[in-house]
């Protein structure tokens, strides 16, 4: 099975580096841009790149297409993020092939077999396991596969020719403050819980003694305005090794934005709200009892506060 | 200037019940147009009240979920609406609907947008735009919460994804993907509820355009069970939180999430 | 026989259920808290068309139903179980419809389009402080003077006494009154939509006073003394002798759309009961639905409940077929005992499905945290009066059942 997947990041190279190699066969990757394919190399035995600009769908698609001329692959892996759907639709549809998105699992084995997949439906409450036929194009959710180390030894690294953008493209990257969420091991997220702006300080709070990113669900960034970025299926797709909801009630689109995460904490004082189903720990009581009781055990024991 | 809007109904997955061996009951979850969709549809018609615009929508699927999804557009404000015949319209793979899509566009075009939710709601939309994009080889802006048109063949759209703010010009005919964050959707009044009663939906056949409509054949379909330890602690008052607190963090250091 | 709602009529309920989730779910305690409806929300909702919902399209309505308006004072209700927003809402449909229905073009033409848009509320204006029940008492006189009628008189227990000072155009009341006599009797009765104040202007002769009510404090209720208040002929409703009938023709949609705020409002609290039961749990982790003392209980109320909704909309679709349909397929007088059926059973579900939520809240139930006891005090004020107390309706059943001629103590 000939593998090759798109990574705009080490995270994303190193995820689909696995998911590959589960597969057995000949993986490559395709990245945008020089600097990344230098650190691809160690991944992948072979890399594809080009110069591109600021993300843009239809080119970076185009240049990708490039790569698959080339490489001619069985399956091709993309991330399962806004930009990997984008890029995974106008591929697959220029192609003519199959895909299937939020896969949790892949099994291809060589030559003609079917490409099995299990992807999440239903906004993340089913699984739907799936025989495709390659050549196929899959997106792979966060955290589906684990990042791989270097595989010793450096691939072979290759410019494709990429069109230019095919519309302008003005970037203006996220201002956070501190570690970010998708990248922290730890994330506290605030929920419909936390009644007022100035009560988000509890959940910095504890994101900061516990050296991790702080975030909220959809509604108190979209409605009320209190954040940039949220955690859920339409804004940031998070898997941290600890995810603390603090009046998280657990909505099925926010939670499949964290589902990926190692740990599931949650502390809300409605005992049926859905998150405590999904969880691993959990408090029932009032976050604002229970996260100063928190800090002052994590204050004392030497977390930075 | 002329828009069509892809809608679609999707369940209302806040609803989905299982039966005993997990297979989702579809038949009893209700269906409703998506947010995403509702809110492509709600610029569409902002761009035809402040520019004049005819503003169509199209369906694929002959459910009467469907049926209703064109009527509820025409109550927002469409003028057009095109329904793709197909049966089991639940199980069609998303490269089928995008091709549908386009080719509607094709034969009741030429249009100079084509928009389409994004994200959220049903997790196939999301690729669903980009397809339609990719196989009418027209540009893409996709996930915006800003649109405009900002001239003569030219379109704006900003997308907040996940490192940033991206603003895109593009020239039209062009497909933008709307989140569920761009505006708020209006609600149709009884008046406009009822004179959409009377509109005509045109139907269309998938063999006639040219569309070989696939359906996803799972091999299994279950409730996502999510094996977590579900280990609750109570704290009713301070000293139930202060123990509490304890004894989960003592569980984190062991589970070696805490540093 | 058809049970299920139409297209339209589901689509219409969905689209009143999408705006108060939107704009009155969130506020509604707030409302309730402070004692208001914010102006805005009030001519938001007129902007999406939901007051004079069955009122003629050329009047400024929707040209729709009662069944229809039902539907969406029920949806409001569920979002708002204090009521306030509701009963401002019932009020300014059904009280607008008997405008369209009785009153004079000229007076139709004035004022139900600035009460479709939400700059207007036109309300009922029949109880005094002597008696509400007893109609045929009443001691407000309108005496012809030319052209005009001056009237002398007092109301009280009136809703919407607040806002009609406080609205873009202003607004008044289907006033009920004696002609020339406050001599006791219902054949010598006139009404009137008497505006206090109109196009943003006070009207003399108009002294209103504010009550403070136990619960539904989003809603203002008062009353007023009429001081030679002049009221032109043209904003007569209907013939002199005739107002008493025209009013109870007038209350029996106010009834319906009664008996649906309080199943609106009951539906959420069965809801919010439903969730306490599943989640709540005692005795070694068991939830309290798993006790039949309960769960038995729940079955009854939401029996009810559904019994008291069917009352509610097949009066509202006999009120359809007799007064928007032609031709009619049924008299006025056939509602009485249907009417009277849905507003005896809405408001008494509503109040046995409270008691028994609380129940089941226990303590927390009685904290103003869990806000159950505002729907339950909103809901309450059905269970006292407005709109014709429990006892008329038991009364109206009894007596065309029974036999006017054994149960009848009005001679």
């Amino acid at each position: 099975m000939r593998v090759l997947a798109y990574a705009d990041s080490g995270s994303w190279a190193a995820q689909l580096a696995s998911a590959a190699d589960a597969q057995g066969g000949d993986a490559a990757v395709f990245v945008p841009g020089r600097e990344l394919a230098e650190a691809a190399a160690d991944l992948y035995p072979e890399v594809y790149f080009s110069e591109l600009g600021p993300f843009e769908p239809v080119s970076y698609s185009a240049a990708f297409s490039e790569a698959a001329r080339s490489f001619k692959p069985d399956l091709a892996l993309f991330p399962c993020t806004n930009k990997g759907r984008s890029i995974a639709g106008l591929y697959s549809s220029a192609a003519g092939i199959r895909s299937a998105t939020d896969a949790i699992s892949l099994s291809a084995r060589a030559g003609d077999s079917p490409i099995t997949v299990r992807r999440l439906v239903y906004g993340g409450r089913a699984e739907a396991e799936f025989r495709m036929n390659a050549p196929a194009a899959v997106c792979m959710a966060q955290g589906s596969y684990p990042e791989r180390g270097p595989r010793g030894g450096r691939g072979g690294i290759h410019e494709v020719r990429a069109p230019g953008p095919a519309s302008s493209v003005d970037f203006r990257p996220r201002r956070g403050e501190g570690v970010q969420p998708d990248e922290a091991d730890v994330v506290v997220v605030a929920g419909r819980g936390i009644r007022s702006r100035e009560d988000l300080e509890l959940v910095k709070g504890l994101a900061r003694a516990l050296g991790g990113a702080w975030s909220v669900t959809r509604p108190l960034a979209a409605d009320q305005g209190w954040a940039d970025s949220w955690i859920g299926i339409s804004g940031l797709v998070v898997s941290p090794k600890l995810y603390i909801g603090v009046g998280v009630s657990g909505q099925p689109h926010h939670v499949m934005g964290a589902r990926g995460s190692r740990i599931i904490v949650a502390i809300n004082k409605d005992p049926g709200a859905p998150i405590f189903e999904e969880c691993d720990y959990g408090i029932v009581g009032d976050l604002y009892v229970v996260v100063p009781e928190l800090l002052k055990l994590l204050g004392g024991k030497g977390g930075g506060r | 200037m002329k828009l069509l809007v892809a809608v679609k109904p999707t369940f209302d997955i806040g609803q989905l019940k299982f039966e005993k061996d997990g297979t989702p009951m579809l038949d009893a979850c209700p269906v409703s147009l998506g947010e995403a969709d509702k809110c492509a549809l709600e610029e569409a018609v902002r761009i035809k009240e402040r520019l004049g615009a005819t503003v169509a929508a199209a369906t694929v699927g002959s459910s009467e979920a469907h049926y209703k999804a064109i009527r509820d557009s025409y109550a927002m404000g469409a003028d057009e609406g095109y329904l793709v015949k197909a049966d089991d319209p639940w199980r069609l793979d998303a490269l089928s609907v995008a091709s549908a899509i386009a080719r509607v566009a094709e034969v009741t075009g030429p249009y100079d947008l084509v928009l389409a939710g994004s994200g959220a709601g049903d997790t196939h939309a999301s690729v669903t735009g980009p397809m339609i994009a990719g196989i009418l080889g027209i540009p893409l802006i996709a996930g915006v919460d800003r649109l405009e048109i900002t001239g003569p063949g030219a379109v704006t759209g900003t997308c907040k994804l996940e490192d940033g703010s991206y603003t895109y010009e593009a020239r039209t005919p062009a497909v933008v993907t709307v989140t569920s964050e761009a505006n708020a959707p209006r609600i149709p009044n009884l008046r406009a509820i009822l004179r959409s009663k009377g509109m005509r939906i045109r139907e269309m056949d998938a063999g006639e355009l040219g569309v070989d409509l696939r359906r996803l054949e799972p091999l299994r379909v279950g409730r996502y069970e999510v094996k977590r330890k579900g280990v609750i602690y109570k704290a009713e008052d301070q000293k139930g939180a202060a123990e509490a607190s304890a004894s989960l963090l003592a569980a984190l250091r062991s589970e070696g999430v805490l540093s | 026989m058809d049970f299920l709602l139409s297209e339209d009529e589901r689509r219409f309920q969905e689209s009143v259920s999408e705006f108060a989730k939107r704009y009155i779910e969130p506020a509604w305690i707030d409302m309730d808290e402070k004692g208001r409806i914010p102006l805005e929300l009030i001519k938001r909702m007129g902007d999406q068309g939901l007051f004079a919902i069955p009122v003629p399209e050329k009047y400024g309505g929707m040209g729709g139903t009662v069944l229809m308006a039902a539907l969406a004072i029920e949806e409001i209700a569920y979002h708002e179980p204090a009521v306030a927003v509701a009963v401002y809402a019932l009020l300014n449909n059904g009280w607008p419809l008997a405008l369209s229905l009785f009153g004079s073009e000229a007076a139709k033409q004035e004022i139900l389009p600035k009460v479709a848009s939400g700059d207007a509320f036109f309300g009922i204006g029949s109880t005094e402080p002597q008696g509400g029940s007893d109609v045929a008492g009443a001691k407000t006189v309108a005496r012809r003077s030319g052209n005009k009628w001056v009237v002398n008189g007092e109301k009280a227990y009136i809703s919407g006494v607040r806002e009609i000072q406080e609205l873009p155009a202003g607004g008044g009341f289907f006033l009920v009154s004696k002609a020339e006599s406050a001599e006791y009797g219902h054949r010598s009765m006139v009404d009137f939509a008497l505006l206090p104040r109109w196009n943003g202007k006070m009207r003399d002769g108009w002294r209103p006073t504010i009550y403070e009510d136990i619960g539904r404090h989003g809603l203002s209720t008062g009353g007023f003394k009429l001081e030679d208040f002049e009221v032109e002929d043209d904003f007569r409703i209907g013939d002199v002798g005739r107002g008493f009938y025209l009013l109870m023709e007038g209350f029996n949609v106010a009834r319906i759309l009664v008996a649906a705020a309080t199943i609106g409002s009951a539906r959420w609290a069965l809801d919010r009961g439903a969730e306490w039961l599943r989640s709540r749990k005692l005795f070694q982790g068991r939830p309290i639905a798993s006790f039949e003392g309960i769960s038995f209980r729940f079955a009854e109320l939401y029996a009810e409940l559904e019994a008291a909704r069917y009352f509610v909309y097949r009066a509202a679709w006999m009120f359809d077929k007799t007064y928007l349909e032609n031709p009619p397929r049924f008299k006025p007088r056939d509602l009485n005992v249907p009417v009277a059926l849905a507003k005896m059973k809405g408001p008494e579900t509503a109040t046995r499905i409270y008691e028994e939520v609380l129940k089941w809240l226990g303590a927390y139930g009685y904290t103003k945290e869990s806000a159950v006891y505002r729907g339950w005090l909103g809901t309450f004020s059905y269970m006292i009066g407005a709109e014709g107390t429990q006892n008329i309706m038991r009364y109206i059943v009894a007596r065309d059942v029974i036999g006017s001629e054994y149960v009848s103590h009005t001679g």
